[in-house]
């Protein structure tokens, strides 16, 4: 009996002790469990404010890039709260020795306690000069023919239609950059299933188009004005090198030789004089040739036509010169006119635009093939016109997009509106 | 009969865990979200469509081929060329005069570009 109350309190004891060893064990476990989820969720939470502060800190940048598109281009910080969370987007603002602006966005979005920054660099306003090729309406079906390429954006708002002539020499129409038209299909010649433009950014089918008639010719006289040159009537001139010879009756110069203005901006008026009550009217055109080759940045605006009388060249040739520094555009409220008695081969160097006319080639239908229209540049026009026939007549086409507009256009050159683009982006 | 003890004791420790002080919960006001708006996208301004797609944009097929189609070309061109001539004057530089006009309209094949 005694032996069997001691087995009794022994087997007690050990229960025991065993009991506790489990409690420990069961303590440990839960402790455990309960740092792990407070760990987990205390990681998960720190995700969620640093996903939250990106966006915050993107909505910093977009505040910021608005700033900037209403022209603001001053440097300056702009604070904000979005939801739970803050944004201080600080802008730098710096001139290039171009002339041109570099703006550099860094904006840090916070929420609780986490942070993140994004910086864009290099933003800038997006001009015209973005255009290999933009045209808003044509006289009539002009035909893409083989051969063609562009290396820069092509918008249209009428349809592209598309040629077979040379087709297995010359190749196919080839859009290397973004092309978009507001038309829902494209038109091949005679149906014919061999012609296969490419498009490498693909082609976006009826798409809006920016306009044109947003290009404020006040704001450029207003520029010429305070850093330029403003003449009135027509207007001849003629570049060589950083020197232009130019003929203005109004002003009274026959081949005068000027500079280029400090601003690059040249502006030639239309006016009006009154004798009795007669009202004679003297259009602001420009005859422009240079086929000695530009030196230096140019823009040339004309209140009416600008008309193309010879070579028009830079001094070092962008196509093989990566060193250029050479821009030119021409800026025509009606048209840039390429006329009958240019010279065969013609070479335009400059990106051209006509608010409300076209760029052309004057008697394009007549007389023998002039052999090949290279402009250099770009074509921004609201009504695209014919530089020949395949009779032939005229011109055959050899459009190259100049790349360094891109980024740094001719000067005082239209903006596009609402629409910034930037170098790089961290984040 | 202890062994029920011990079992209520560790029942009772692992409850006694996993209580915690816990601060008061304190009534946040909720945010007001205008209502979701369902209505279709706008246009898209940049749509980058797939390259297969890009490769081959929609062809416009109702234009007749041949010697019919050839007409029907030379036939618009003429009439297009005389509508700008019209609207635009003969003075403007890119306008064809009737002659030039009428010399186009005599060859069998031509288009302008």
């Amino acid at each position: 009996m005694t032996t069997l109350a001691k087995n009794t309190k022994r087997r007690s004891g050990s229960t025991y002790v065993v009991v506790l060893m489990l409690t420990l064990l069961g303590s440990l476990a839960a402790s455990t469990v309960t740092w792990c989820v407070g760990s987990r969720a205390n990681q998960a939470y720190k995700q969620v404010c640093l996903e939250q502060a990106f966006y915050i800190a993107a909505a910093g940048s977009e505040v910021a890039a608005s700033n900037i598109a209403a022209g603001n281009e001053s440097s300056t910080t702009l604070t904000g709260t979005v939801g739970a969370g803050s944004y201080v987007a600080v802008v730098v603002c710096s001139t290039l020795a171009n002339g041109s602006m570099d703006i550099t966005i860094t904006s840090t979005g916070t929420v609780g306690g986490v942070s993140h920054t994004v910086v864009l660099h290099g933003v800038q306003h997006v001009t015209w000069a973005k255009y290999a090729l933009w045209y808003y309406s044509e006289p009539t079906t002009l035909w893409m023919v083989p051969g063609e390429y562009f290396k820069g954006p092509v918008a249209s708002k009428p349809q592209l239609h598309f040629h077979n002539k040379d087709l297995s020499t010359k190749g196919q129409v080839h859009f290397y950059d973004k092309a978009r038209t507001s038309y829902a299909t494209i038109e091949k010649y005679n149906n014919d299933s061999a012609i296969k433009p490419i498009f490498d950014f693909g082609l976006v089918t009826s798409a809006t188009i920016d306009s044109i008639a947003t290009i404020d010719f006040s704001a450029l006289l207003a520029t010429a004005t305070a850093s330029g040159l403003v003449l009135q009537g027509p207007t001849t001139i003629s570049a060589s090198g950083s020197t232009l010879k130019i003929t203005n009756s109004k002003k009274g110069w026959t081949n005068q030789s000027v500079s280029i203005p400090a601003g690059g901006l040249i502006y030639v008026q239309t006016y009006s004089t009154k004798s009795g009550t007669t009202t004679t009217t003297y259009n602001g055109d420009i005859t422009l040739s240079a086929t000695n080759g530009l030196t230096g940045r140019l823009t040339l605006v004309a209140d009416n036509d600008i008309n193309i009388a010879n070579h028009v060249r830079y001094t070092a040739n962008p196509s093989t010169d990566s060193t250029s520094k050479d821009a030119l555009g021409l800026i025509a409220k009606q048209d840039v006119v390429v006329q009958s008695t240019a010279p065969n081969n013609l070479e335009i160097y400059a990106h051209i635009i006509c608010q409300n006319g076209g760029f052309g080639v004057d008697g394009y239908s007549s007389g023998s093939s002039k052999g090949t229209l290279t402009v250099y540049g770009g074509i921004v026009n609201y009504t695209r016109n014919a530089v020949g026939t395949t009779t032939p007549t005229g011109y055959v086409k050899n459009y190259i997009y100049d790349g360094r507009f891109t980024k740094n256009p001719p000067p005082s050159y239209p903006e596009i509106d609402d629409e910034l683009e930037w170098t790089s982006w961290e984040g | 009969m202890k062994n029920t003890h011990a079992y209520w004791c560790i029942a009772c420790l692992l409850m006694g865990c996993g209580c915690e002080k816990h601060e008061n919960r304190v009534a946040v006001e909720r945010p007001t979200y205008p209502a979701l708006d369902e209505s279709p996208p706008p246009t898209e301004d940049f749509v980058f469509l797939p390259e297969t797609e890009g490769q081959n944009p929609p062809v416009d097929d109702t234009h007749a081929d041949g010697w019919l189609g050839q007409q029907l070309r030379k036939e618009k061109l003429i009439k297009d060329l005389r509508a700008q001539a019209q609207e635009a004057g003969t003075e403007h530089p890119f306008v064809l005069t009737e002659s030039e006009i009428e010399a186009l309209s005599r060859l069998d094949d031509v288009a302008v570009f």
